[in-house]
């Protein structure tokens, strides 16, 4: 089921934020998210393989001269491929390559969905998810 | 200002007893957090057309301390906003499910979902953890 997969997704996000994130309350709220300063406006699949493999697409607005970003693809719940880079204020194309995708465990496909880390600087920090629902996968085998 | 408040919280702590103010994990008594936000969202449908269910949890710990809540769900591109509240200082934990339409896949249309929790220290109201959550998703039928 749609909600189930989202759960479990939830879970892996929630262990490796509880890990970074022991006794920071001590130091003072760390309200990083506080300052929107850039935003995903779309994201996409496309495939030329039928689904073996793909490229994930999202655009993006920023509203400060600079910031970095990090683009991760969680496929089934697992963390998949990843890219990194920074983007000036404006808006921008966000772009990471899955060479390989894993046989889906749900007849409608692969689930997945992109989240999106824009960070300005060493304190700020915007964290977007996108979902890209089921990729079909046709001939997928492992 | 910021080392008083923290002294005020931990003495807060140790007045009370073990049993009451333990969090569920066993942590130390000097824990306070914002859990993670869960957003779900399942598509369901009848023979009137079809329309997403979209959950929004979450809570921070103790509880007894003020919380706020903002959950706002809109449309993008933008048109309207589907949900825009935002709780007063409540002491319970955010629960909120509202029903999306399904939208025709040629109009490319989205949902998203902006969440945030804060948690304050009961004394003197500063912010003492909090947590934000931006997640869309695609409102065509899947």
């Amino acid at each position: 089921m749609h909600a189930t997969k989202k759960t479990i997704v939830s879970a892996v996000t929630g262990l490796a934020l509880l890990a970074v994130a022991p006794t920071t309350a001590l130091a003072g709220p760390t309200k990083t998210d506080g300052w929107t300063f850039c935003g995903s406006s779309d994201a996409n699949w496309t495939t030329s393989t039928q689904g073996r493999s793909g490229t994930v697409t999202v655009t993006g607005e920023c509203t400060v001269a600079k910031a970095n970003w990090r683009l991760d693809v969680y496929v089934n719940g697992e963390w998949w491929v990843y890219s990194t880079g920074s983007v000036k204020a404006g808006t921008h194309t966000l772009k990471v390559v899955a060479p390989s995708m894993p046989k889906p465990n749900d007849k409608r496909g692969n689930y997945t969905y992109a989240k999106i880390t824009y960070t300005a600087g060493q304190t700020w920090k915007n964290v977007y998810e996108e979902d890209l629902g089921y990729l079909p996968c046709k001939g997928c085998t492992s | 200002m910021r080392a008083h408040s923290v002294l005020s919280a931990v003495a807060t702590l140790t007045l009370v007893p073990v049993v009451a103010a333990a969090p569920a994990q066993a942590a130390p008594d000097l824990s306070w957090r914002c859990g993670e936000i869960s957003v779900h969202y399942t598509f369901d449908n009848d023979q009137t057309g079809g329309w997403w269910v979209v959950t929004t949890s979450m809570n921070c710990s103790p509880g007894n301390w003020p919380k706020r809540y903002t959950n706002e769900i809109y449309d993008r591109p933008f048109t309207k906003y589907h949900l825009f509240e935002h709780t007063g200082y409540v002491n319970r934990g955010y629960d909120k499910t509202i029903i999306i339409d399904a939208t025709p896949a040629k109009a490319n249309k989205s949902a998203c979902v902006r969440a945030g929790s804060i948690l304050y220290f009961p004394d003197n109201q500063n912010e003492a953890a909090s947590k934000d959550k931006n997640s869309c998703f695609k409102t065509a039928a899947p």
